[in-house]
């Protein structure tokens, strides 16, 4: 009985290493194109908030996933924020964009809200109540899109607090 | 554990020495026992990832994709499994199989690993993949695993790019964001959850009524042959010939 359990225990173990090594070895090769695809994308969004700046260094935060400082010959001119919040259809995570002054540049979202409802994030309709806004104002939510909107109007009233630290 | 329809396939093969029929395989997951429309299984991603064709489509894929090469595997290795641990070997192989898919999915196709988020990962407790594994790869070679898993797989392609396809229809007034009518007369209802399950009745609905339909023909037809015959037995006892054309 015991050598039973033994063997049946081992071959367990045996189909159990076999597939993590099978998944370590796919690893191995999509971890750095996962690694580039992110940095490129992230990039890009900096170019197209900041089109004079560069990532200046990441920094830890409370209130984000992570804080970007973009500078423009050697000095800070601003920051981006990567929040993310649970919207109607699951977590969406965004991009935000802030002068020195606490003034929002811009806005970009990743996420599988539902089309023709949540999507209105992705249009001027959104964007236009964010952009040019000081991160002190609160954000009007759209209607019939509550779900997606207000946790991001929420979570944007934090950044101003977390800017003063910054600055 | 297997169901009546997750069996039939596997008699297919059912006699070891005869050429086995992979067209028969292949062909038996896409409609006839469509693993969303006929089993109604796979309803969680079919009900939460179709609120657009390209959505619906991408899952569809994802799906294809983990079904055959866990089918495969576990074909592979089936003779080394034991009974008594025959499931949690089984659900290992398959989820390493959907976290390989999904490493490479989110390496080479970001854009969809981004919008179908935590629903690829939950592919792994898919009732589909386990029950072809368990109940046809486990006994039968490599090929027919595949043959037969490929079925089910664009069975689940065709039923999610046909829910999505009514879905964003019918809730954006577009198809594959093309858009087919002005979206102000679209009922947005059909983008939500909710609107997932009244989709899928509708469909479920033609389909049956479709499917009835043509039962009550095949129905009408045997029955005017068999009362065909009877008059012919009837006339041919009676020693006159046989009326013409039937009943």
């Amino acid at each position: 009985m015991n050598k039973k359990i033994l063997k049946l225990t081992l071959l367990l173990g045996i189909f159990a290493s076999f597939t993590t090594v099978v998944i370590a070895a796919v690893n191995t090769v999509t971890a750095p194109v996962i690694k580039e695809n992110n940095l490129a994308a992230f990039n890009a969004t900096v170019q197209s908030m900041f089109p004079t700046g560069s990532n200046g260094g990441e920094y830890e935060s409370d209130i984000a996933l992570r804080v970007v400082r973009v500078v423009e010959g050697g000095e800070t001119i601003g920051f981006i924020y990567e929040q993310q919040v649970g919207g109607f259809q699951g977590p969406i995570v965004y991009l935000i964009g802030v002068d020195l002054d606490g003034n929002f540049i811009d806005f970009s979202a990743n996420h599988s809200e539902t089309p023709g409802i949540g999507t209105v994030i992705d249009t001027e309709t959104w964007t236009d109540r964010i952009i040019g806004t000081h991160a002190t104002t609160e954000i009007d939510t759209v209607a019939g899109a509550t779900g997606t909107t207000l946790p991001i109007s929420t979570a944007l009233l934090t950044i101003y607090e977390d800017l003063q630290n910054r600055r | 554990m297997a169901s009546e329809p997750l069996k039939a396939a596997a008699d297919v093969v059912s006699a070891p020495k005869e050429k086995t029929n992979y067209k028969g395989l292949f062909t038996a997951g896409i409609w006839k026992e469509n693993p969303v429309f006929k089993m109604f299984l796979s309803l969680c991603p079919a009900l939460g990832t179709t609120v657009s064709v390209f959505y619906g489509f991408s899952m569809g894929i994802i799906i294809l994709l983990a079904v055959t090469l866990s089918s495969l595997t576990v074909s592979i290795f089936g003779r080394f499994i034991p009974d008594e641990i025959r499931v949690p070997v089984l659900i290992t192989i398959i989820a390493g199989v959907v976290t390989i898919v999904e490493m490479l999915t989110q390496a080479f196709l970001p854009g969809i690993h981004g919008a179908l988020g935590a629903f690829i990962a939950l592919v792994v407790v898919n009732c589909i993949i386990m029950g072809r594994a368990e109940a046809f790869a486990m006994k039968n070679k490599p090929m027919a695993a595949v043959a037969d898993a490929m079925g089910y797989g664009l069975g689940i392609v065709l039923a999610f790019t046909i829910i999505a396809a009514v879905r964003e229809l019918l809730g954006v007034g577009a198809i594959l964001g093309i858009q087919i009518f002005p979206q102000q007369f679209a009922i947005s209802l059909f983008a939500l959850p909710m609107g997932a399950f009244i989709a899928l009745a509708l469909i479920l609905g033609v389909i049956t009524t479709i499917q009835l339909r043509k039962n009550d023909e095949k129905l009408a037809k045997e029955r005017a042959e068999k009362a065909a015959k009877a008059a012919a037995a009837k006339a041919k006892a009676a020693g006159t010939p046989a009326p013409v054309g039937g009943v």
